[in-house]
């Protein structure tokens, strides 16, 4: 061996050897970091859970708010567990067809990042789940709803999201496969819920009193704004996490969706003012919070694809979209007690147009615009028909309305036997409530 | 002329004070007893002032178990002076002189106890009349369309024909007393068709506002100590 050959090897070696470390090392670090982010990404959403309960709760009569955060509370472990079990390997497991998930079922034996993206994804699924509670508030059996949430996990939610999201281990779904763009799911997640929501509240009804038979509209106003106001901050501070997290990793991306997400969130108050203001009518705390969740549900779907400037008109535009769409759920006589199917249905919808047709590498593309129509639509179709035949069933079957003597006595009664505030409430109330 | 007058308000008044203590009385007292207290108050107090009624109540109460609702009948009795005839149950004249001509035989005590029953009649109409009187306050349209609603839905509940009669004469004019044979049960379900006509026409959170207030209102009433009026609710 020659001298040069004799050192050369070595030196080469060693010269290489920092670099295979740091490759290493880079990658660990990279997959902490993501880790990191997504895994915090997920408490945020999860933080959502109690911006709902707060804001649903706020929005209800006292005699139903201790029934509101029941709801709440329980579809999301409800969700979580049945996500786990089933949903999850429908929505992302292999996907064959383009329809569904065919494996990933119970994940226990996965990779590490596995775990966060389910647990990311499991957030979102208890967040889909949880829009019908406050649409359907005051009214609805405690028991028929937690089952309309199991099948929601289970089924409805997770293959409508296989045809946009799914194939994360081989496949791909369908409305993927033809270009449709919903970065964190304004269809997928907010649409989905509030066409089951929408379903859910055609098939228990308006609550007693609310449409007179004479057409006049009763409108019932909450127990606790202040509770609402706070709740809306909470669904604001989440959905950072919401839409920053969806990148699923821990991106430089992510300054620019979560400007996005605050100057659609921003432009959709300002685009409800505006709209309440034009119109001639009131300003409402709760229209103007629900008008910063309308642009917030807005730009969802495109928060990652738009620039700044028509994040802010996708937020302005929610605005007067959610005050029409309320406006024709009223003429409709359809009870939405917080709003959720105008917040996250139209505004919902609105969003996945304006993702498509806003995108910044491809402004306005009329073929991407039909695109996000055809998701929009099919997302209608598949969610409203099956969650209407399902709250069909289970009205037949165990019944989803409570009685009239429950919606006056109120749901935490008659479902729980607590009352939520008893300092207060006692001239309402029954003199058994601690005795049942 | 005028002498008529003044002779037919003097009637007047003393059927509404009957009415009064009769009112007070029948939650503690029953059968021969109730009457023969009423014969009493008739002969001896009647045409006395409001003072001599804590002598009367001594007096009916002695020896008796209502001894110890000596204050709670007198209290009653002031009471119900302050109600407006509309407040107050019939007149129990004719029942005392069919009595006194030996021509009804009353048991000494009823197999009912009205202790129980009484008062939740009592309490049960001044909560009707109460939700009903601020239904009719806010808007008297609306209020006999709650009523409307009220006659349309009750038939299927109530198929006794007596107590259909008492339902009718009720609808006719609901700012009156409701008769008396119905149970507790059927108390809760008259409101509650009221309130579900009430949600109809006046929207649910003024209707709750009205029957918090009535239910204020009942649990004032001396009766209210034996039968609570959110029990209806």
């Amino acid at each position: 061996m020659s001298f040069s050959l004799k050192y050369t090897i070595p030196l080469i070696t060693i010269l290489f050897i920092p670099t295979q470390v740091f490759a290493s090392t880079s990658s660990t670090l990279t997959l902490s970091l993501d880790t990191v982010w997504v895994a915090t990404a997920a408490a945020l959403v999860f933080f959502m859970q109690a911006g709902f309960a707060l804001l649903e709760s706020g929005m209800s009569r006292s005699k139903n708010s201790i029934n509101v955060i029941m709801k709440n509370y329980t579809d999301a472990c409800i969700g979580s567990l049945v996500f786990w079990l089933i949903g999850y390997g429908l929505m992302f497991g292999n996907n064959p067809s383009g329809f569904i998930g065919v494996d990933h079922f119970m994940l226990s034996a996965a990779e590490p990042f596995d775990y966060t993206t389910m647990l990311f994804q499991t957030m979102f699924a208890a967040t889909a789940v949880t829009i019908a509670s406050g649409a359907m508030a005051e009214r609805t059996h405690f028991r028929s709803y937690l089952i309309g949430a199991v099948v929601i996990t289970a089924l409805i939610y997770p293959i409508f999201g296989s045809w946009v999201w799914g194939g994360l281990y081989g496949g791909q779904g369908w409305l993927a496969e033809i270009g449709f763009i919903d970065f964190a799911g304004s269809t997928v997640v907010h649409s989905i819920g509030a066409w089951i929501a929408l379903a859910g509240i055609i098939v228990v009804g308006p609550r007693l009193g609310r449409f007179s038979p004479d057409g006049k509209v009763h409108s019932i106003a909450g127990h606790n704004l202040t509770l609402v106001a706070l709740g809306g901050f909470i669904l604001w501070v989440g959905w950072f996490g919401f839409n920053g997290g969806s990148t699923v990793a821990g991106s430089a991306d992510i300054g620019l969706i979560n400007l996005n997400t605050q100057l659609a969130a921003a432009a959709g108050v300002v685009g409800t003012l505006l709209s309440l203001i034009i119109m001639g009518k009131p300003v409402y705390l709760t229209m103007i919070i629900n008008g910063s969740l309308a642009g917030l549900v807005a730009i969802t779907a495109g928060c990652a694809t738009m620039t700044p400037d028509f994040a802010i008109l996708t937020g302005l535009i929610a605005g007067p979209v959610l005050i029409l769409s309320t406006k024709l759920l009223e003429t409709l006589n359809i009870d939405d007690v917080v709003g959720a199917v105008p917040v996250h249905g139209f505004c919902g919808a609105w969003g996945t147009l304006a993702a498509g047709y806003f995108k910044s590498d491809d402004l306005f593309n009329v073929t991407q615009l039909f695109v996000q129509l055809v998701g929009v639509s099919s997302a209608f179709i598949w969610a409203f028909s099956l969650s209407f035949i399902m709250y069909k069933l289970i009205d037949l079957i165990i019944g989803l309305r409570a009685e009239s003597i429950d919606e006056q006595r109120g749901l935490d009664y008659t479902e729980h036997n607590e009352t939520a505030y008893p300092e207060f409430q006692q001239e309402n109330l029954f003199n058994d409530v601690q005795e049942r | 002329m005028l002498q008529h007058s003044v002779m037919e308000t003097e009637t007047n008044n003393m059927s509404r004070k009957r009415r009064a203590v009769y009112q007070a009385l029948y939650p503690y007292f029953s059968g021969k007893q109730l009457i023969e207290a009423m014969w009493l108050w008739n002969d001896n107090y009647s045409k006395e002032g409001s003072p001599t009624m804590r002598e009367y109540v001594a007096q009916v109460t002695e020896n008796t178990h209502n001894r110890k609702h000596h204050r709670e009948i007198y209290n009653s009795i002031m009471n119900n002076f302050l109600l407006s005839s509309d407040e107050l149950v019939d007149d129990p004249m004719n029942t005392m002189l069919a009595y006194r001509s030996g021509k009804i035989d009353l048991p000494d005590s009823q197999s009912e106890p009205l202790l129980m029953k009484v008062p939740l009649n009592i309490v049960f109409n001044c909560l009707l009349l109460n939700f009903y009187n601020q239904l009719a306050e806010e808007n008297k349209y609306q209020a006999e369309n709650v009523i409307k609603f009220f006659s349309k839905t009750i038939h299927n509940l109530i198929l006794d024909t007596e107590k259909s009669k008492e339902i009718l004469k009720w609808q006719q004019r609901p700012e009156t007393f409701l008769g008396s044979p119905f149970t507790k049960e059927e108390f809760s379900a008259i409101l509650h068709i009221l309130y579900v006509g009430a949600c109809e026409f006046f929207g649910p959170q003024k209707t709750d506002h009205f029957l918090s207030s009535a239910v204020k209102t009942a649990e004032n009433l001396p009766e209210a100590h034996h039968a609570d009026p959110k029990q209806f609710l």
